[in-house]
């Protein structure tokens, strides 16, 4: 008999122009937001290969000018091969499901200039040029797809499961064929969900394929969410279809429940994260940067007075060059050791926000899996912060060595390039990701087996 | 039988449904509560705002006696002033920044964005009252009118109201009036709320046409709610049963509401990519050393006909064949001309990155066509003044105010360094004479224009749906009385 049911759900389906139409729309829009994505991040990666190449033009010039003037086979400028003009180009990689998770990258920054003459604020690059209308829509990729839009489409094929039946007078026609309520309920739900999840699936494996290096463990993980938060999904229509008779209730239940999860709980967890733990403000920071940056400059106004850092074209006589480099660099290690306290004062509220809405994530399926989406990618805001942290610990190392050249007045020898740091930021590998998304993930798997076995429970106390 | 009496009755049959009148009160504290973190917010930023342009005048005051051109490139922020009514709608305003750097030789792009300090679920919504209002009103106003026509006809009541006598035009008019009635009920007591909220309790940066830019949000979300009645009750009488009315209007809202503004935006910048940074950083270096013909992104250079070409000018001006025997200062006077060279080459640039805006936020508005909430959302950011058009409107003056700035410390330098140039210190007491960005709230009739074809949009929307809503209904009527 689950045979014949079988074949006549599939019937229905095919005959239902509604039903039809809602599998065409998660064919389309899941494969639209995987080449959205790809779109996104071949630019990306492309904008970043760019920034590279710029800079190991110059540096490439940079180290020709210091073997010629070690070989004394050309007369160099004063300001050639000085250590402080050394450039090491940071870029935080794209991992290699980025392009199915944008999350942060779009907003923050992903390139920074890593040189003795910068302090930590001036390395990042310009990077805000993006419209803020268009930004402030976000990205349509396939974590939104999966997040908020499949289980609304889930709502729409699953919601009259039954009722449609019982409205016709059908159901009990079909009940008195050996098969019970459960045996339709769950068939019924297999196959209209199954044929969604399976177009849905075609655009995972499309964006699995267009994924980069490395991307088969993540894949995995990224699949293992999807599949967690699609039985979290059809855990609950199971209970509201098994509970509620009407199916204009159940529709307007599972909207209900889809608008609170999908958009009410993250707005409130953010608003909430916001009130709890309000980070410091940027601009206090800001101000607080500049106010040790004229501290920094009097106190060492005895070095710095008759240059100016930004026009030693114009400012420095060839003779003071060497001195011109070693005053900015102490200026610098002075702005960077005076806002220590402020930048560990930031870095720490963003932890406790980050630990805070660790915590609140359990309120929604919808933020426990876009953050899994956005970690399994390396899209997530934590992933930003390293990468800030990572290329300042690059500066401190790059001035380590060229530190005493600089302080010395001289240029770094050729044989010391090796000292050189070069910034190669590593993803956190599916390994960090699963220890990190192992605990919600599962907790989502409970919460659908709680759901379900709740539902049953109804089924069996009052079949429907 | 009168229209008022069907009104009447619907009036009745609403207020007798607890669960919708949960769903009522549920939303309600929703503005509330969405409006209490607004207003929270926005006096927050307000605040913030406040105590960075104090600081940053008391750190620039505090420079001592230093060369004007080192003041230069210190120089000063101009910080966006936060509107109250951002309370309301904070449109942009999390994405765009908030302080722009005056230095001198560049005109650098917004910093200090706050989206990125909110973590990863700033890609989540922010809880605002104009979200509440976009999003989940509409929901509030499918759950109160999907039963309109498709419940009667399925409960065989329609038949039974039109044998009274009451024509098709007659009942919709009747459920027009008790639709628009229970909408206006419910803006009146939300309006209140934001104005009640904004003016007692918001103290962001004045908007002097506070009133006018009130009185605008309410008729346009008005309008907005109209809509969605409207298609509500027309649906409502193509379907013949509750549950198809139901599934057919939710899905209308999910579509219109939820999914095309955010694909709308995709698509617009399918259509038209965000500026490429590495690219818009190269050429921002090659605008910035275009008068000295500096290869960009180094100072070698490479073309020395701008500085040529101003040397002579400047002896032809002051009657001199050496620079050092005029009047005023050489390097200063070369200083402000690559400051002249460059202010129409940073017009150019930028109002390149603005056409690009514009070209995306084009691609919207023809989208908004398919969509009253995007519409809706253009025009609620347009007159809470937290759109794009007035950020670009913060950032245009901050440019202004940087090149006046710049121009008088470079004077400070042409007139008195007396040729020690770089070596020149202007006296503390000079820093406190340079004026600090007063940065106030433009008019909405500055952008006026801007909005119109988001408001024709909408009313091209709202005209459409009633023609629709009052086709349905007389058809539905006509079916039911030929049965």
């Amino acid at each position: 008999m689950t045979g014949a049911l079988l074949k006549l759900e599939f019937l229905r389906i095919r005959r239902s122009l509604a039903a039809m139409a809602i599998l065409a729309f998660a064919l389309i829009a899941s494969l639209y937001s995987v080449w959205s994505g790809t779109t996104w991040r071949d630019a990306h990666v492309a904008m970043l290969g760019n920034y590279e190449a710029e800079v190991e033009v110059q540096m490439q010039t940079w180290r020709e000018d210091l073997f010629a003037i070690e070989q004394g086979t050309q007369e160099a400028s004063p300001f050639a091969a000085r250590p402080g003009n050394i450039q090491v180009p940071a870029t935080q990689p794209v991992g290699p499901l980025g392009h199915l998770a944008v999350g942060s990258s779009a907003l923050l920054p992903t390139r920074a200039n890593i040189t003795p003459l910068q302090t930590r604020m001036s390395m990042i690059e310009p990077y805000e040029f993006d419209n803020p209308t268009t930004l402030s829509l976000g990205k349509f990729d396939l974590a939104f797809f999966t997040v908020v839009v499949l289980p609304l489409l889930m709502i729409a094929l699953s919601f009259d499961v039954l009722a449609s039946d019982r409205s016709r007078g059908t159901l009990k026609l079909l009940l008195s064929n050996p098969i019970s309520t459960e045996n339709v309920l769950v068939t019924r739900l297999a196959v209209r969900n199954g044929l969604l999840i399976l177009l849905a699936l075609v655009s995972i494996l499309v964006g699995l394929a267009t994924a980069g290096e490395g991307g088969f463990g993540h894949g995995l993980l990224w699949l293992g969410t999807s599949i967690a938060y699609v039985v979290f999904w059809l855990a609950l229509i199971y209970l509201a279809v098994s509970r509620i008779r009407r199916s204009e209730a159940t529709a307007a239940t599972l909207i209900g429940l889809w608008v609170l999860f999908t958009l009410a709980i993250p707005a409130l967890t953010n608003s909430a994260g916001e009130a709890v733990y309000p980070l410091p403000s940027q601009l206090e920071y800001l101000s607080d940067s500049r106010a040790a940056q004229v501290d920094a400059s009097r106190r060492t106004s005895e070095l710095t007075d008759d240059f100016l850092q930004d026009h030693p074209e114009l400012t420095v006589s060839d003779e003071s060059v060497p001195d011109f480099y070693s005053a900015v660099f102490l200026a610098n290690e002075q702005v960077l050791s005076s806002t220590v306290p402020i930048v560990n004062a930031f870095e720490e509220a963003n932890r406790q926000r980050s630990a805070f809405v660790d915590r609140l994530q359990y309120l929604s399926p919808a933020i426990i899996a876009q953050r899994a989406f956005f970690r399994i990618a390396g899209s997530d805001f934590d992933q930003a912060q390293m990468f800030i942290t990572q290329a300042g610990s690059a500066m401190d190392d790059l001035n380590d060595v060229v530190r005493p050249a600089i302080i010395s007045k001289n240029r770094l020898g050729s044989d010391s390039l090796g000292a050189v740091p070069v910034f190669s930021m590593e993803l956190a590998g599916p390994g960090a990701a699963l220890r990190q998304i192992s605990f919600p993930i599962v907790f989502l798997l409970v919460c659908a087996a709680v759901l379900a076995a709740i539902g049953y429970a109804r089924q069996k106390v009052s079949p429907l | 039988m009168s229209a008022s009496v069907i009104a009447r009755k619907e009036a009745l049959v609403a207020s007798r449904d607890r669960r919708l009148r949960g769903i009522y009160i549920a939303l309600l504290l929703a503005v509330i509560a969405a409006l209490s973190v607004g207003v929270v917010r926005t006096n927050t930023f307000e605040m913030e705002r406040t105590a960075a342009a104090q600081a940053d005048r008391a750190n620039f005051d505090a420079q001592g006696s230093i060369n004007p051109h080192s003041a230069a490139h210190y120089s000063k922020y101009a910080f966006m002033p936060i509107p109250s009514l951002s309370g309301f709608d904070p449109g942009v305003i999390d994405y765009a920044g908030m302080a722009v750097w005056m230095e001198g030789h560049v005109q650098n792009p917004a910093t200090f964005r706050r989206a990125e300090g909110a973590g990863d679920l700033a890609r989540f919504v922010i809880l605002s009252p104009a979200w509440v209002l976009q999003y989940l009103i509409p929901l509030l106003v499918v759950l109160l009118l999907f039963a309109s026509y498709a419940g009667e006809r399925q409960d065989g009541t329609l038949r039974q109201v039109m044998s009274y006598g009451a024509s098709p035009s007659v009942l919709f008019n009747g459920k027009l009036r008790g639709a628009l009635s229970a909408l206006l009920k419910l803006l009146i007591l939300l309006g209140g709320f934001v104005a009640v909220a904004i003016l007692a309790f918001g103290e962001g940066a004045p908007q002097e046409d506070l009133g006018i830019r009130l009185a605008g949000l309410f008729f346009t979300y008005a309008v907005y709610l109209f809509i969605y009645a409207m298609l509500t009750i027309g649906l409502s009488a193509l379907c013949s049963s509750r549950r198809a009315a139901a599934i057919a209007l939710i899905s209308v809202w999910s579509v219109v509401t939820v999914l095309a503004p955010r694909l709308g935006g995709d698509i617009a910048v399918m259509r038209t990519p965000q500026p490429d940074a590495f690219d818009t950083t190269f050429s921002m270096s090659a605008v910035r050393g275009d008068f000295y013909g500096y290869e960009p992104g180094t100072t070698n250079v490479v073309n020395a006909e701008y500085t040529d070409k101003h040397r002579e000018e400047f002896l032809a001006t002051y009657g001199v064949t050496d620079v050092n025997d005029a009047p005023v200062d050489y390097a200063a006077h070369r200083l402000q001309a690559s400051e002249d060279h460059a202010n129409p080459l940073w017009d150019a640039f930028y109002g390149g990155l603005r056409d690009r805006y514009a070209s995306q936020e084009n691609t919207l508005k023809v989208l908004s066509v398919l969509s009253p909430t995007s519409a809706i959302m253009a025009l609620s950011s347009g007159l809470s003044g937290t759109d794009r058009f007035h950020h670009t409107q913060f950032v245009q003056e901050a440019e202004a105010h940087r090149r006046v700035i710049i121009r008088q410390m470079n004077e400070d330098m042409i007139y008195n360094a007396n040729g020690q140039s770089f070596l020149y210190q202007s006296d503390a007491s000079f820093w406190p004479q340079i004026p600090a960005y007063e940065g106030r709230l433009p008019s909405i009739g500055t952008f006026v224009s801007s909005y119109l074809v988001h408001a024709g949009i909408l009313l091209f929307w709202a005209v459409a749906s009633f023609l629709f809503a009052r086709w349905a209904a007389n058809r539905a009527a006509r079916l039911e009385a030929v049965k």
